[in-house]
């Protein structure tokens, strides 16, 4: 009886809300685009406000645009794909795990019909990685999220190095060199800095390049007990407390792998973001001199992490061809350029990326060389992002702790993470 | 019921007079039923089901994510946590607050001052004083280090959040620095609950105390706390409920980290649901929340039977 | 009422005083003096090792351009208006039914207290999603009021279990019933006598619940989607970016722009909610 009255109720008020929608579409010309806030709002907001002048301009259409907080986006996207209000077109991420969510219903709509309208021939491969999935297209990327090596240009030169390491073992040999100790053995500067441990993103890369890979292609098969694994893990162990070349307070919510560099703790970072840079700009313009890229170095293979922000169009918007229009024009070559100085990002359409601006200044060099040892983060499973979850009781979270703490053997953490992986993935339907 | 429907003004002073309690009480009850119990009775539903926001399909399951729970050592730890939590935080805070009260209580120059300052953590948005603390929990930028530092009391900066070496059991370092934001946050307003009890005990009780000879302690002890214990009763149970709840700071702070060390409930509940998209498992975590909380409600229940209020 | 008992101090009382006011002081005060100058440190001096303790050159502009860094006035507004509105409707929800509750027998009225305390009982994370759809079916997202009646059925259970106690011993009831003999109406008696009466209990009422209005981050960021009825503590959020604290002085003195208005506010209510609850509300 009461599960009839809330679906009465759900229906009535469906239907209240169709004919309100019908009413609207009454404004064909208007869409709705959220963004998520990057850099400056200042900046950014007055960007955009020009490029949506401009597009009005050019086709009638108006974009009213709302930024979402960083902080707040991931339940914002998450309701948005679950069946709460939700834009005609935004900034997105996460394609894979958003379109399982939404069914088919909500969320990222798929844009097959009008892919050729979206000009994505003059973009990076690894980049179209992210706005495709199941064989669809969903949008057009806008901002390269790989991850690459930093390092004190000082420092190499204090202890007599001029390349970036290649390898594993010139990473270790180089730690050893730049790692500074007090006379009664304290660490004073550590040769490298690995990240924050909130940021689980990060043990990928070090698999990957011992040769393994988390699942199966598939993605029906957990394998976190493989000897790949086990290798990656021993190394990190092995740089923090049989080297010790790298602070074993990576655990510490309050640590952060830029703090390091910034009080200089630290000569190199691994797998950082490609907003370092501007981050030393602001907090500390007399270390970005001393600043160098270079991709993430190598193993059994030489991979970086690699993701993609994309624009894309949602389901329920009810003004699918003026969404399209819209994030088309944000595919520009020009207007790639624009968001991406604007916005301090750097955009995977080749043209804008091989811009001055970019490859003008080493570092930007540096994130576009990166870019061909991409390894797309999207993994097939959905369990995937349930995996990598944050905090306690996330799979990788826990495993990553646990390596970094150093009180469990290994094959014991990896039989668990193994065992619990396998049960997110078999759920799967 | 037939004569209910002869309408409003049809009805007899006596029975308008029956109605009126009700008639009163409808807005504040549509309200807590459409906008509290409605969400509750949904989210914990979901506990019955293995509803995972990734699949559309979303299966009744019975008392399996309950079962589950009972295996699940994350969910062990987060309890016990949150039990700690909500003891030290509970009692430790109404112990400050009751110190503090009785020093705002006395005659004093600055008392005017000192009131409202010490009162100050209470209206400051978590967002923006756990961002402060985290500063003073970093080892590199932190002022607590840096003092330490320059007395010479440590040769090397402490990590706050992040040393798990120190300490017994589940009392590790980041575990109890979370729990000092924990303490300052919370005294005041149980400070001005007890300072409010403290100004209505009656003079007279402390001059006929004083006439007898009481010392400060012992009018303390025999005039004070006995008079504030009804005031002690409401805050204890509602601060032990309020922070078997309690998500801001831990989250805001911590996330949880490192390890489980900080990890609470309301956390767990919230990282499970929005995080790992199990929004099933979470509201049985939640299921067992309310579990707990039921039985602090029952004492306070009783306490008020006993002194007749209800 | 108030007691002295200063002039039986003993010495050690007094050290003890003494060193509790201390620790107290800088307990509370030092995160604000952090607060305070972090919010004037340029960006360059914020990570150092070791920290400066005074800024060094300090940027007082920045309280000027923070303005425009980001809708701070907006976000102002429209925290007011919500813990304002937010204050009306909860006196009006609690005080309606804490009348009921402290003035008349009749049934169910054990119930309800039991559905108010169990309320309170199950937190908010769970209800949080449940209630965004319920909001939403409503129509009441990115609309004040949707955020108004949420937090005001947050603080029904708390306000009114203090408002019956306090309207249970604020005056005596004879007074009511007097009136009633003269003719006023039950409402009418509820309307010009009851609540002249208590108004310092309402007024503590009031100062705890624009308290929690001004605080609250989770159902608002939720709730109001939309930038332009964003909330200040929502908004604060903002400056905290994808990768890290790149602007945290800016956060910073957003952060006491923000905070200014309330303790100021503060300042003058917190003497007359301690009056309001010491006569009578307190006592559960």
């Amino acid at each position: 009886m009461k599960a009839m009255r809330t679906r009465q109720l759900l229906t009535i008020t469906l239907t209240f809300l169709l004919v309100l929608a019908v009413g609207a579409s009454g404004y064909a010309n208007r869409i709705e685009f959220w963004m998520q806030n990057y850099d400056n709002l200042p900046i950014q907001s007055k960007c955009m406000n020009e490029l949506i002048a401009e597009f009005k301009k050019e086709t009638g259409i108006t974009v009213d645009i709302e930024y979402v907080n960083w902080d707040e986006a991931m339940n914002r996207w998450t309701l948005v794909a679950t069946g709460g209000a939700a834009p005609d077109a935004g900034d997105m991420y996460w394609l894979y795990t958003f379109s399982d969510m939404g069914g088919g219903k909500y969320g990222p709509m798929p844009l097959d019909e009008y892919v050729d309208q979206l000009g994505l021939d003059g973009f990076f491969p690894s980049s179209l990685a992210d706005v495709t999935y199941k064989g669809h297209v969903y949008g057009v990327p806008w901002r390269i999220d790989i991850r690459l090596m930093a390092y004190r240009t000082d420092y190499f030169a204090e202890a007599g190095l001029t390349e970036a390491p290649q390898t594993w073992e010139d990473l270790l040999n180089y730690a050893q060199k730049l790692t500074k100790r007090t006379s009664d053995g304290r660490v004073e500067r550590y040769g490298l800095a690995l990240r924050n441990n909130i940021d689980v993103q990060q043990v990928l890369p070090w698999v990957w390049q011992a040769g393994g890979e988390i699942m199966s292609s598939d993605g029906k098969i957990a394998q976190f007990d493989t000897p790949e694994f086990k290798e990656a893990m021993q190394f990190v162990r092995d740089l923090i407390y049989k080297y010790e070349v790298v602070s074993p307070f990576i655990t510490d919510p309050s640590y952060n792998e830029v703090d390091e560099f910034r009080a200089n703790r630290a000569a190199m970072i691994d797998h950082v973001g490609p907003s370092l840079k501007r981050d030393l700009e602001l907090t500390a313009p007399q270390l970005v001199p001393v600043l160098a890229g270079a991709p993430p170095v190598g193993h059994k293979a030489r991979h970086a992490y690699s993701g993609a922000g994309y624009f894309g169009v949602l389901y329920g918007t009810k003004n699918v061809e003026a969404a399209v229009k819209w994030v088309s024009f944000l595919a520009r070559p020009d207007v790639q350029l624009r968001l991406g100085q604007a916005m301090r990002q750097y955009p995977p359409n080749r043209t804008a990326a091989m811009d001055p601006y970019y490859t003008g200044d080493p570092w930007g060099a540096s994130v576009i060389e990166t870019l061909q040892y991409a390894h797309t983060s999207q993994h097939p499973s959905p369990a995937y992002s349930q995996i990598m979850a944050k905090g306690p009781g996330g799979v990788m979270f826990d495993l990553w702790q646990a390596v970094i703490h150093n009180q469990e053997p290994l094959e014991e953490i990896l039989k668990t993470a193994q065992v619990r992986a396998q049960e997110l993935m078999d759920r799967v339907r | 019921m037939t004569k209910r429907k002869k309408g409003f003004l049809g009805l007899t002073g006596r029975q308008r007079e029956a109605l009126f309690p009700y008639i009163m009480l409808s807005p504040a009850l549509v309200a807590v039923l459409v906008l509290s119990f409605y969400p509750i009775f949904l989210g914990l539903r979901l506990s019955f089901y293995d509803y995972t926001l990734l699949y559309q399909s979303r299966p009744f399951i019975g008392w399996q994510n309950y079962i589950e729970l009972m295996r699940d050592a994350t969910f062990w730890s987060s309890l016990t946590n949150t039990l700690l939590y909500t003891v030290l935080n509970g009692v430790g805070s109404t112990i400050i607050g009751l110190g503090v009260a009785l020093l705002l209580n006395r005659e004093s120059r600055i008392r005017g001052f000192l009131r409202s300052f010490s009162l100050f953590p209470w209206v400051i948005p978590s967002v923006v004083f756990s961002y402060v603390w985290m500063w003073f929990f970093q080892r590199d930028f932190s002022p607590i280090n840096d003092l330490l530092m320059r007395l010479g009391l440590i040769s090397e900066p402490i990590a706050f959040l992040g040393n798990l070496d120190w300490g017994i059991g589940p009392f590790t370092l980041p575990f109890l620095s979370v729990l000092v934001v924990r303490l300052w946050s919370s005294f005041p307003m149980k400070a001005v609950m007890l300072l409010a009890g403290l100004q209505s005990i009656p003079a007279e009780l402390y001059e006929a105390a004083r006439i007898d000879g009481a010392t400060t302690w012992q009018q303390f002890r025999h005039v004070t706390l006995p008079m504030l214990v009804p005031v002690l009763g409401v805050i204890l149970t509602l601060t032990l409920i309020w922070n078997f709840g309690h998500f801001d700071i831990n989250y805001l702070m911590t996330q949880g980290g490192p390890r489980n060390a900080t990890n609470v409930m309301a956390v767990a509940v919230y990282l499970t649901g929005f995080g790992q998209f199990r929004l099933g498992y979470a509201a049985a975590m939640g299921g067992i929340m309310l579990l707990v909380t039921s039985l602090i409600a029952i004492v306070y229940i009783q306490m008020l039977r006993k002194r007749e209020d209800l | 009422m108030l007691t002295q008992r200063r002039s039986k101090d003993s010495p050690l009382g007094r050290i003890m005083i003494l060193l509790g006011t201390i620790v107290l002081l800088v307990w509370v005060g030092l995160p604000f003096y952090w607060l305070v100058i972090t919010s004037l440190k340029p960006r360059t001096e914020l990570f150092l090792t070791p920290p400066t303790w005074f800024p060094r050159n300090p940027e007082w502009g920045r309280y000027i351009e923070i303005w425009s860094f980001l809708p701070l006035a907006r976000y102002m507004l429209n925290s007011i208006i919500v813990t304002v509105l937010t204050v009306l409707l909860s006196l009006f929800l609690t005080s309606t039914a804490a009348y009921a509750l402290s003035r008349f027998e009749f049934r169910g009225k054990t119930l309800f207290l039991g559905m108010l305390l169990f309320t309170q009982l199950v937190p908010g994370v769970i209800t949080v999603i449940p209630l965004y759809f319920v909001l939403y079916s409503l129509g009441l997202l990115n609309n004040y009021f949707g955020l108004v009646i949420a937090y005001s059925t947050g603080a029904i259970p708390f306000a009114t279990l203090m408002l019956r106690s306090y309207f249970k011993s604020a005056y005596p009831v004879e007074l009511e019933e007097s009136a009633l003999i003269d003719g006023c109406t039950r409402f009418g008696a509820f309307v010009r006598i009851c609540l002249p009466l208590s108004r310092p209990g309402l007024v503590a009422v009031a100062t705890m619940n624009s308290i929690n209005a001004w605080k609250e981050f989770m159902f608002s960021s939720i709730i109001m989607t939309k930038g332009q009825y964003r909330t200040l503590a929502v908004g604060l959020r903002s400056m905290v970016g994808e990768f890290g604290l790149s602007y945290i002085g800016e956060f910073m003195t957003a952060s006491v722009v923000a905070c200014l208005p309330i303790l100021i506010a503060f300042l003058f209510m917190q003497k007359s909610m301690v009056e309001g609850l010491s006569s009578g509300a307190v006592k559960g």
